[in-house]
């Protein structure tokens, strides 16, 4: 609400005295956006993919921060078939994201510079104190849907993310 | 809880993944081989979690009771994992009469010891193809940081 106010006050040369209701709601809807997006990097298409040209390693943010293009609600990585269904051509767009996140060599990795783009994506994750993002995933074995929330819900959640190496 | 991310050293036995099916093939073979005690989640083909918390290959985070992040290292060391616990839990529970809790902000370097003996025999589980993977991105390292 604070926020909302400080923005109502820096924009103030701007509001031509109509609906004020209407106009305190769009700068309430604006801020719950741009808090959102910061809240969620992550959903930020991150094109790390090899054989592409045009493809920044750093991520779209760097791409956008270099006069790149921002790959909007549609991906550059979907094929731009206009014959294709929507949800086909976002299916593809997901198959390509899941392939660039699972390199499949680590030199080639660290040559185009994704170690570098993941410190980065460390760095820009939540800071102590902030709140850590919920998510549901399936627990090996049974497969059932655990809800990070719940786990964290009445004591600490240790997390610790790992593979074979 | 132990989340079950990329394979951060594909090789010949333990490629990268790409279904979900063999994402959780590799998960139940790393809690076999490890023997993971811990309950482990398994992430999306996309690394949809992995990347909300970060990227790295083996972070910590602990997550308060509420859902406020408390703890975050990009690297797991089990020791500086236990020793905050133990402080953070001592501190938030009881204090001296008269005195209030305030909660406050620290960054830190850390140092933690890896064994290149077991490193390499885990990149050699992988298959020989990671080692070799590994030993040219140790150059590509070492070249980077002479420029």
């Amino acid at each position: 609400m604070q926020e909302i106010y400080l923005r109502a006050y820096a924009a103030f040369g701007s509001y031509r005295g109509e609906n004020t209701r209407a106009w305190l709601a769009a700068i309430c809807l604006n801020a719950a956006r741009s808090q959102e997006r910061r809240r969620r990097p992550w959903e930020v298409p991150e094109p790390l993919r090899y054989g592409q040209r045009d493809a920044c390693p750093f991520g779209d943010g760097h791409a956008r921060r270099h006069g790149q293009p921002r790959h909007g609600r549609r991906r550059d990585d979907e094929p731009a078939d206009p014959g294709q269904p929507r949800h086909r051509r976002r299916a593809e767009a997901d198959r390509g994201h899941a392939a660039s996140y699972n390199y499949s060599r680590f030199d080639d990795y660290v040559a185009a510079g994704g170690d570098l783009a993941d410190e980065a994506a460390f760095r820009a994750s939540p800071r102590a104190g902030q709140r850590a993002e919920d998510f549901t995933l399936p627990l090996l074995g049974d497969g059932a849907q655990v809800r990070l929330s719940e786990l964290w819900r009445s004591t600490p959640l240790v997390m610790e993310f790992g593979s074979f190496t | 809880m132990f989340v079950y991310t990329r394979e951060a050293h594909p090789g010949e036995n333990v490629p990268c993944h790409d279904s979900f099916e063999r994402k959780l093939a590799c998960a139940r073979l790393l809690r076999e081989e490890a023997g993971i005690g811990r309950e482990i989640l398994v992430d999306d083909l996309a690394g949809t979690v992995h990347r909300a918390y970060g990227l790295m290959p083996n972070m910590t985070w602990v997550i308060d009771r509420g859902g406020r992040v408390a703890y975050k290292a990009n690297s797991t060391s089990a020791p500086n994992v236990e020793a905050f616990l133990d402080r953070f839990l001592a501190a938030r529970g009881q204090h001296p009469a008269g005195a209030a809790a305030v909660m406050y902000e620290t960054q830190q370097i850390e140092f933690r010891h890896t064994d290149r003996k077991r490193f390499t025999e885990h990149l050699l589980r992988n298959g020989p193809r990671a080692v070799r993977e590994f030993e040219k991105a140790q150059e590509l390292w070492a070249r980077r940081s002479a420029t």
